[in-house]
């Protein structure tokens, strides 16, 4: 095992600037799903490699089906990948816990619990002691604008007011990897910039690592220290780079002239990669319309 | 809101007003005989002397006691339909590799209708309570197993992923995640299997006990006493919704289950 890493080790160092140990690493990842139907395997992710640094916030963007949430999906430890090694803190991760938060797409609230039993969920299932968890669930709706919600079942909360109870529900639990897969991507425009807004308050706070899915190059750019872009499916890493606009952030950093020309030209690249999985789908789709 | 619920009410109405206003127009009249269809002036006399006595007939005023006893076997064979089908339900959906061995066997015998078993219900539990009872519990079942398995079978894989990230572990994702999001699904099922309840009720009695509003029903016939056999079709329908509305009652308001 040791050799396979040592192996690949080149390849890793010349993402990484610095030689801080990752926070989480991505090893040679391949993944492949085996159609149900009979029909040839689709890979998703072919000898995919990236690092994560503590404290990173590394936005993800590529095509639809470019196989940013399978990675997603990896590092949270809800699949297990086809070969390669995925590693929290250098230890391959063998299934979900509560060191990584998740908020998930359509913030997958438990419909049967109102808002502070949501938010608690956590620390009650980890053992913390009821006058506790109470508190920060106060202090995280506080946080998040929904005190005055906190005994309302999730159907009667907007989208936006969902997400920000998933976000305080992964957050209550001080993980130190927080993993979003496209959290406000259901959101209207002016809810989604409050969202992350928001969102970016509390990292700038905290600092913990994230890993952010989008398709929205301008959310990636505003949002991160870092953003990467995938290719096509197979994923592979097609770009890597450094977000260094000032922060603390807030909207106006979108008409920053840099801000415009450095978007300018990932949304040139993922618009390039989402016509080629066009193309590329026009041949593969047959294999699932049999299903 | 209330207003929009009038008329709701007003629209569902509609129907069974024509129907009762035709159903008299035709039997006042005299144009159907009243022994075929007696007006509802005559079954709603016949209900209330089924109620309240006031006859000289067998029936009159004795509707506590017929009531109770089906009462008694509609909630013993409830009873052990959902006793069965509840913790079954959750185990097969639970675990699919137990499931396996147990679950084709149960699909299998699902296909043999609930009336096929009488003869041979009679011949293990006689005439009676037992027989009523093995019926009803029979006939709930199954509709309490399957819709327990689904729910906790397809419960949403998200909603499970995130118990999972938040801390959960395997065994308490059952009680935390799991069955909660089962629960509108085996709610569902206790509905059906309660309005199964009643028609196996009406099976079970049908083989000729004393006491019960089947066995009742059935005497009725031999006495060809029409407006009695309408009256309690009436009574066994207005229990089997009333029961459904206790127990809805029951599991959202006193059990604290959100069904939505």
């Amino acid at each position: 095992m040791t050799g396979v890493v040592a192996a690949k080790a080149p390849a890793i160092t010349m993402l990484r600037s610095n030689d801080e140990p990752a926070k989480i690493s991505f090893r040679n990842i391949t993944k492949a799903f085996v159609s149900k139907a009979g029909g040839p395997s689709i890979k998703a992710l072919d000898g995919l490699s990236l690092d994560i640094a503590e404290k990173d916030f590394v936005c993800l963007i590529g095509p639809s089906g470019c196989g940013k949430s399978t990675l997603l999906n990896l590092i949270g430890g809800f699949e297990h990948a086809t070969s390669g090694d995925v590693l929290l803190d250098g230890v391959s991760v063998t299934g979900p816990g509560p060191d990584r938060g998740v908020v998930f797409q359509e913030g997958a609230l438990f419909p049967w619990l109102n808002v502070l039993d949501n938010v608690c969920f956590g620390p009650k299932r980890l053992g913390v002691p009821r006058e506790r968890y109470l508190e920060e669930a106060h202090a995280i709706l506080e946080e998040v604008g929904l005190l005055p919600f906190a005994q309302h079942l999730p159907a009667e909360l907007s989208g936006g007011m969902r997400q920000r109870v998933a976000i305080a529900r992964a957050l209550i639990n001080h993980p130190p990897v927080l993993l979003m897969d496209e959290p406000f991507g259901a959101l209207d425009p002016q809810t989604r910039v409050l969202m992350q807004e928001m969102l970016l308050r509390i990292w700038e706070h905290d600092n913990r690592t994230v890993l952010f899915i989008t398709h929205d190059v301008e959310e990636a750019l505003f949002l991160g220290t870092r953003v990467v872009v995938m290719s096509s499916r197979p994923g592979r890493i097609l770009k890597d780079v450094r977000a260094d606009l000032p922060r603390p952030r807030d909207f106006s950093v979108l008409g920053h002239p840099e801000f415009v020309k450095v978007k300018a030209e990932l949304f040139a690249l993922v618009r390039e990669q989402t016509i080629a999985a066009a193309a590329d789908a026009s041949g593969d789709a047959r294999s699932f319309r049999t299903k | 809101m209330n207003l929009d619920r009038l008329v709701a009410f007003a629209k569902a109405a509609c129907l069974p007003v024509a129907v009762v206003i035709i159903w008299a127009l035709v039997t006042e009249t005299g144009s159907v005989p009243a022994y075929v269809l007696p007006s509802p002036s005559a079954v709603m006399a016949t209900l209330l002397d089924f109620f309240f006595g006031g006859s000289s007939q067998a029936f009159s005023g004795k509707f506590l006691a017929h009531f109770s006893q089906s009462l008694y076997r509609v909630a013993g064979g409830f009873a052990c339909g959902t006793l069965l089908g509840i913790p079954l339900g959750i185990v097969l959906g639970y675990n699919r590799k137990i499931g396996a061995f147990i679950e084709p066997t149960i699909e299998l015998s699902r296909s043999i209708p609930g009336i096929c078993w009488l003869p041979l219900a009679l011949v293990w539990f006689g005439i009676g309570t037992g027989t009523s009872v093995f019926l009803i519990a029979l006939g709930s079942f199954y509709s309490i197993f399957l819709s327990t398995l689904g729910g906790v079978r397809y419960v949403n894989p998200v909603l499970l992923r995130a118990g999972r990230s938040l801390g959960a572990t395997e065994s308490s994702l059952l009680y935390t995640v799991i069955l909660p999001a089962a629960f509108p699904s085996i709610l569902s099922g206790l509905r059906l299997g309660l309005s199964y309840s009643w028609i196996y009720m009406v099976l079970g009695e049908f083989t000729g006990v004393n006491y019960g509003l089947g066995a009742l029903l059935l005497q009725s016939r031999d006495t060809m006493d029409t407006p009695l056999i309408i009256g309690l079709m009436a009574v066994i329908g207005g229990l089997g919704v009333i029961s459904d509305r206790l127990m809805l009652i029951f599991m959202t308001k006193i059990l604290g289950m959100d069904v939505r």
